[in-house]
């Protein structure tokens, strides 16, 4: 007589690949080491004052995740009337940071209604240095952004063809088995879910947690010496891997707070952040300093042996700026390996150096429904406690009802990713429409979720 | 990963990974294989690569949140393998729906009624079409206990799920599989007995 299971056995023994090619996954996979591995030397450094730690083409996309900082901190309009005189660079640094802790206390947050989003878009550029500095390229990428109010994001991404100082510095690239230009274009995804699936999940930290600011200490001396400990509670702040030595640190962590996307931040954290700066030991000033756009700004640096990360803030408003020679660990593998080409792959090590990132223009609130086609919408639903096993029966039968959505769901189970996570779920399309609609009413009249959040 | 690797658990290796990030390469040599023939049996072989490449860059990623508690790696990275296919739902369904336009042209010709003592190709092919039509959530943990052998517990915890839904949908997905490989009506004794004793083995 037959019983199933072991005709599904059978099935799955005679449909088994006997050798499958594993070669292009471990190297997919050692590409991911690569990035978060020891800080690779690189003959940039001695062209350059800085050579990032943390590094690698992933880094170019952790550069696009960088850009979340003018969620809530680009610039004013040029040309806005500015009634406030701008705090001098000729000011002791601590004096400086705690006028523009008084400044930034003044700006508003914006507020988004749950239908609109946030645009913002930046110009970066990434010098990109392969085997220690075997190859080097520069690769400018313009990132937009669209956020909504409880930091969830898409992004989209377009990087130009990699420039080269030489035809021997080409040669070299393609010779590792690079391409010039992303193989894929926009790279496009969702950021913020719970769901820690994907490429597309990551964040600046590299494992698609969000950075909630709200219960960060309101005591400037407090923050600033959990910012030195690396005891802030928020993990992806905690555990960023930076080198231990790198007297920057501190810096660096406070900067990756006023990056964002963060969740919960008022005018009043930022402005115990800046505060919290001027305690920090080795934080400089670098007076006036403009913009690689031209914008008028005060440098804010700290100096390590490796070089130094800086920070440029408007004098006027506080905002933040420019990010100048910023590490981050996070990877999104989604662009890195665009750039692998159909040949053997030759990088055994690779790193990166932000060389600057500029917010182009101010922020735009846009409807959800303005996001261009090819940018995926998600809606991302986070369940009450203990019921996070209907979840996935709520996804077959919205499955069922409305079809599979174009860009797949992603559950992911109670404390699956930590302790006393909850579950969450999350669908992606490819735009708005009837079905993203009618998945969205269902998820929000199940009862099911505490947050039903769109994106 | 050399010698040093086998002396270690994966919890070990995971570890050591956070200290030195290659030691997770060892994690892959013992694991690839088991991932890539699970991700085979739910995506486009077109697809199986980038999706085992997917599958252990996330679990490298989230290394850190790794329960040491557990020495063996399998379940928790066949649960990311899981959620990355739920992920890439795409993906597994250009596979199904491949088999079920198969089971569609089938359906056209009335000779073609699948008994027992057909090729054993041709059963591989019914059972194939079967998986494609079940419910998803019964055909994760049908999968995940057929093809690599998980315990209920094991299940569990890839799907983070309670162990009393891992029963509840292996007796129904199990249920399911039978009607649609149209093995209608009670379980025979024998039937019976031989279930009796694969549970047994899986528990």
């Amino acid at each position: 007589m037959i019983d199933e299971l072991e005709l599904l056995r059978q099935h799955l023994d005679e449909t088994a690949d006997p050798a499958p090619d594993l070669a292009k996954a471990r190297a997919q996979l050692e590409l991911a080491i690569a990035a978060a591995g020891p800080k690779p030397r690189s003959a940039i450094r001695h062209v350059r004052p800085k050579a990032l730690t943390v590094s690698g083409l992933v880094a170019v996309a952790a550069a696009a995740i960088v850009l979340s900082v003018t969620v809530f901190s680009a610039p004013p309009p040029r040309g806005h009337a500015r009634s406030t005189p701008p705090v001098s660079g000729l000011l002791p640094v601590g004096t400086q940071l705690r006028l523009l802790s008084d400044r930034i206390a003044q700006q508003d947050i914006p507020s988004l209604q749950s239908d609109q989003l946030l645009l913002t878009e930046s110009h970066i550029a990434v010098q990109a240095q392969v085997n220690n500095g075997q190859a080097q390229a520069t690769i400018a990428l313009d990132v937009k952004r669209w956020s909504n109010g409880t930091g969830q994001a898409c992004t989209s991404t377009l990087a130009q063809p990699a420039e080269f100082a030489s035809p021997a510095q080409q040669a070299a690239w393609g010779g590792l088995g690079l391409r010039d230009a992303p193989s894929v274009q926009p790279v496009t995804g969702c950021l913020g879910g719970n769901t820690g699936s994907g490429a597309q999940a990551d964040s600046l930290t590299g494992d698609g947690q969000l950075l909630d600011v709200s219960k960060l200490p309101t005591d400037p001396a407090v923050l600033a010496q959990e910012l030195q400990n690396g005891t802030t509670g928020i993990p992806a702040i905690d555990q960023l891997i930076f080198d231990q030595a790198n007297a920057t640190i501190a810096f660096q962590r406070a900067a990756v707070l006023l990056l964002g996307p963060v969740v919960g931040a008022t005018p009043e954290f930022e402005s115990t952040l800046y505060q919290a700066l001027a305690l920090l030991p080795g934080v400089t000033s670098l007076g006036s300093t403009t913009t690689h756009d031209g914008q008028a700004g005060l440098g804010f640096a700290a100096d390590s042996q490796e070089g130094q990360s800086a920070i440029v803030v408007d004098p006027v408003t506080g905002r933040l700026l420019e990010l100048r020679d910023f590490d981050d660990s996070s990877a999104l593998s989604s662009l890195a390996t665009a750039y692998l080409g159909a040949g053997p792959l030759q990088v055994t090590s690779y790193g990166t150096t932000l060389q600057w990132l500029d917010p182009v223009g101010p922020p735009a609130v846009v409807k959800s429904a303005d996001l261009p086609a090819d940018v995926p919408l998600c809606i991302f639903g986070t369940a009450k406690p203990g019921i996070d096993q209907q979840l996935p029966t709520l996804e077959g039968q919205l499955d069922q009802q409305y079809g599979h959505t174009s860009g797949g769901s992603s559950f992911s189970g109670a404390g699956a990713l930590a302790p006393g996570t909850p579950a969450t779920i999350e669908w992606t399309f490819s735009g708005p429409g009837e079905q993203f609609n009618e998945y969205l009413a269902a998820a929000r009249a199940s009862g099911l979720f505490s947050s039903v959040n769109v994106i | 990963m050399g010698e040093a690797g086998e002396q270690h658990s994966d919890a070990e290796l995971i570890a050591l990974s956070l200290k030195d990030p290659n030691s997770f390469t060892g994690l892959f040599d013992r694991h690839a294989r088991t991932v890539h023939r699970y991700l085979g049996t739910r995506a486009a072989s077109s697809d199986v690569e980038d999706l085992v490449s997917e599958t252990f860059v996330t679990a490298f990623r989230s290394r850190g949140r790794y329960d040491a508690a557990y020495d063996n790696a399998q379940p928790w990275l066949l649960g990311i393998a899981t959620n990355i296919l739920r992920h890439h739902r795409r993906a597994e369904g250009r596979r199904f729906a491949r088999l079920r336009r198969l089971d569609r042209e089938r359906a056209t010709d009335p000779t073609d009624e699948w008994v027992t003592d057909l090729a054993y190709a041709e059963q591989s092919d019914r059972v194939g079409r079967a998986v494609a039509a079940m419910d998803e959530r019964y055909r994760d943990v049908l999968l995940l206990l057929a093809g690599p052998g998980l315990s209920y517990e094991e299940v569990a915890r890839a799907l983070a799920i309670p162990i009393g839904t891992v029963r509840s949908r292996v007796s129904r997905g199990r249920a399911q599989l039978r009607e649609l490989l149209g093995l209608s009506g009670k379980y025979p004794d024998e039937v019976t007995a031989q279930r009796a004793a694969t549970e047994g083995l899986l528990e």
